[in-house]
């Protein structure tokens, strides 16, 4: 279902909303117990920073698509994914898990995909970045959100997940848009397309880096209690709705990330045993004086309404 | 009717051959080239008490767009020709040559000073040109010069709540020299020509300086500000160094118009040099990632600043390239969802340059007012004439405009087409001398099928830009600067409607005893 994307353009723009729109004093906060907080600490942290790399991907898809409305959503979408980082950091001050000016640690799984992302994203393909953008979307709204607000009763925690998990549905709308055109191309080039992607090293370094931190993410998501069934309809849907297009399907790349994303999802899926497991077994020893300084973007970060 | 009315009014004035409105460099250049070609009869209308006065509004810092390094170097083959004392010059500098133009020609006794013209009608019993000036006076001249200069016009930017900031909103095109930035907060929206003019004058006097940006543009390195001492040295010692300068900086800002072969070639350097500057200038990659154009170089005006990198480095000031979801009362709220507080919102969001007439109504026959929306709908002949305004020249005017141009061709080859079609005026004792209708829609149909093949049209030019409905933009000449100089090399009088004289005198009909045409007096505007 291709969308008119002037339309979609203008929708964003009228749907914007700001940390000033929340009041982040209201009672609740107290509902978060102290059984839930180390955890959830952890969690939201990980959110936070897939939510602020999801940014960084959108800077990647609006220099490389052609469609000026489409790029200047995309610009938007990244200033989206940021406020979600954001509110998700209002959120944690909220709760009293960061001390004043705090950040949370990203993990070092996420640390090297930072510092992947920051010196390949720009090489990926339009075809890989389209592609992988709405599987972490539809894994990350799908589940993850919705699982949070199962648990967590703080009504501003609602409150602001309802306006981030609206502007995730434009942003799944979109991404399959995407979807849908970058399976439009004949055969043959979706073919040569898919070769080439492959043949890039940065992207099989990319992939190698990715299962780490999915299969990290993963399990930690089960360890806070998310059940697994879940999870694994989530990443389902994203291949149920991409199928459902005519063209979708044809993209040779589309059907690569349904299957990775399946695999990972699927625990006992010989990938974990063999390749999964013991790169987060290394990834957790990797040294964190190995790891270069933090791009300066992370810095961008804030959760004070005001700035 | 109330042209009678208004007559009655005022006295008469006397009727000169060439009334020119504005004493600035084009309007003294025009004189003085019209008493060259032996047009003795010229008055220019002034609203300063001297010539040579700076813009009553100017913004701070050196000016960042190439236009402008290009701009002193117009009328270069006058015979007192100006020695820029640098490639990059001053306002005062600009003034200075009016000043000595003016002397040179003893162009001050043609001058009325203190007379601000505030409307313009064509009296067409009389074929004259009839000027109201705020002092009350009238002046009137068979044929009239409108020289200017480009008026800007403050482009409000389609941002939601503009209007609802509450602290100072101030715009580039509208600058205030009052405005105290010391110790506030202040946020700059845009990061065009105008912002990276003024951003390093803020950062050194402002609290906090936040810049908007939204298009990040080609930069290319210019060393300090105006009139760095090796650049006059430069000019001053090395023989041709100014025509190289001017070449230079002309091929710089016009890639397209070079050779197609070299084109790429030219295109490739800009960015390459350009790409240096802001490697060299901005230690961070990100930071560079987000100042790193997406356009090819030459789709948009090419910049030249050394002072712009370092000033978004200061530690005071932050780039923020998130799109702006609405300026609320107390700052601007991007769409990462932070409001930005600010004490001073400045709009740096370019200007559109207005054709005369933005000022004070200019009518015509049958009361046609020149505006730019008349202009950008019915276009004009050669950036020149428009139809239905006999005898009005317009320099710089409506059509191509200097822009994204260089200023030295354009307004140089309008000047001399002016003087040139004044002289047919005065040597065939015409009456009068009015573009057809059929002539200008077919040069502004021209304009704008070539328009549609050019790089204007098919880079990101469209966002933001002053595209009329059409899609055309009126300010763009597709083609080079030099094209334009030669289409206008020739009057074409087929062109034109001419009345011409009743046999007797040329002077009867200078005096308006004559009229000739039996067709109804022009319908007064209320103004």
């Amino acid at each position: 279902m291709p969308i008119a994307t002037d339309d979609m353009l203008q929708k964003i723009k009228d749907r914007q909303w700001a940390l000033a729109d929340i009041d982040w004093n209201a009672p609740g906060a107290e509902l978060i117990t102290d059984e839930q907080r180390p955890m959830l600490k952890d969690f939201m942290a990980d959110v936070v920073w897939v939510e602020a790399l999801g940014a960084c991907g959108f800077k990647a898809l609006e220099l490389k698509v052609e469609d000026p409305y489409l790029k200047e959503i995309y610009r938007y979408f990244q200033a989206e994914e940021q406020r979600h980082a954001n509110a998700e950091l209002a959120l944690m001050h909220r709760w009293g898990m960061l001390e004043q000016d705090e950040f949370p640690e990203p993990t070092v799984q996420l640390r090297l995909i930072m510092q992947w992302l920051d010196k390949n994203v720009d090489k990926m393909s339009l075809g890989v970045l389209g592609t992988l953008i709405p599987m972490l979307e539809v894994a990350l709204d799908g589940a993850l959100l919705k699982f949070l607000l199962d648990e967590v009763k703080d009504p501003v925690c609602h409150e602001t997940f309802a306006k981030i998990n609206s502007d995730e549905s434009r942003h799944l709308a979109v991404d399959f848009h995407l979807l849908e055109v970058l399976g439009m191309p004949r055969t043959r080039h979706l073919v040569i397309n898919t070769v080439a992607t492959f043949l890039t090293p940065s992207v099989l370094m990319g992939l190698v880096q990715f299962a780490p931190l999915l299969s990290s993410t993963r399990d930690k998501i089960i360890g806070i209690g998310l059940p697994e069934e879940k999870l694994y309809r989530a990443i389902r849907r994203f291949g149920e709705v991409g199928d459902k297009s005519p063209t979708t399907p044809r993209n040779p790349i589309y059907q690569a990330v349904k299957y990775y994303g399946n695999m990972v999802m699927d625990r006992h899926h010989p990938f974990h045993r063999y390749v999964g497991d013991p790169l987060v077994a290394i990834t957790n020893r990797y040294p964190r004086r190995w790891l270069k300084p933090k791009p300066s973007w992370t810095e961008s970060l804030a959760y004070e309404p005001a700035a | 009717m109330t042209g009678a009315r208004t007559k009655r009014r005022t006295p008469d004035p006397q009727t000169h051959e060439v009334m020119i409105v504005g004493a600035g460099v084009s309007g003294l250049c025009t004189a003085a080239r019209l008493l060259n070609t032996g047009i003795r009869d010229v008055i220019v209308l002034e609203r300063n008490a001297t010539v040579g006065e700076p813009p009553r509004r100017r913004l701070p810092g050196a000016p960042c767009d190439i236009p402008s390094m290009l701009y002193p170097y117009v009328f270069n083959h006058d015979p007192r020709r100006p020695q820029w004392t640098a490639v990059r010059p001053s306002a005062n500098e600009l003034g200075d040559y009016a000043r000595r133009l003016a002397g040179h020609f003893a162009l001050d006794r043609l001058i009325h000073f203190d007379q601000e013209a505030v409307r313009l009608e064509y009296d067409r019993p009389d074929a004259r040109w009839v000027a109201q000036t705020h002092a009350g006076q009238s002046f009137a001249a068979r044929a009239v010069v409108v020289a200017l200069g480009s008026v800007p016009v403050a482009r409000i930017p389609d941002i939601p709540g503009v209007e609802r900031f509450g602290g100072t909103t101030i715009h580039t095109a509208d600058w205030d020299d009052g405005v105290d930035v010391a110790g506030k907060r202040v946020g700059v929206i845009g990061s065009g020509a105008s912002a990276v003019q003024l951003v390093p004058e803020l950062v050194p006097h402002a609290a906090r300086v936040k810049v908007f940006q939204r298009t990040p543009r080609w930069t290319l390195p210019w060393p300090a500000h105006a009139g760095a001492a090796w650049d006059r040295a430069l000019l001053r010692t090395v023989p041709f160094s100014q025509a190289t300068a001017r070449y230079a900086v002309l091929c710089a800002h016009e890639p397209w118009s070079v050779n197609r072969l070299v084109r790429p070639a030219l295109t490739t350097a800009i960015e390459r040099v350009a790409t240096a500057h802001l490697r060299r200038q901005v230690g961070d990659p990100w930071e560079r990632r987000l100042l790193s154009p997406t356009y090819r170089a030459g789709g948009r005006p090419t910049l030249v600043s050394s002072d712009y990198y370092p000033a978004l480095g200061s530690t005071n000031c932050t780039l923020l390239h998130w799109p702006i979801a609405t300026v609320s009362e107390a700052g601007v709220r991007t769409a990462d969802a932070l409001e930005h507080h600010v004490d001073v919102l400045v709009l740096a969001t370019g200007s559109d340059v207005a054709g005369p007439g933005a000022r004070f109504p200019i009518v015509g026959n049958d009361g046609r007012t020149l505006s730019r929306g008349h202009t950008d709908r019915a276009g004009s002949y050669k950036g020149v004439n428009v139809a239905g305004f006999p005898n009005m020249f317009l320099v710089p005017g409506p059509g191509p405009r200097p822009e994204r141009s260089s200023d030295l061709i354009y307004l140089d080859a309008r000047i001399d087409y002016t003087v040139r079609a004044i002289g047919e005026i005065t040597s065939g004792a015409l009456r009068s001398l009015d573009v057809r209708d059929d002539a200008q829609r077919t040069y502004h149909r021209t304009l704008r099928t070539r328009l549609a093949n050019t790089v204007w049209r098919a880079d990101g030019i469209r966002d933001g830009r002053h595209v009329t409905a059409g899609g055309f933009d009126p300010t763009v000449y597709p083609g080079p600067a030099t094209d334009y100089a030669a289409a206008l090399a020739t009057v074409r009088l087929s062109d034109y409607i001419i009345e011409r004289a009743p046999a007797r005198t040329a002077v009867g009909a200078l005096n308006g005893s004559a009229p000739a045409s039996a067709a109804g007096r022009p319908p007064n505007g209320k103004g």
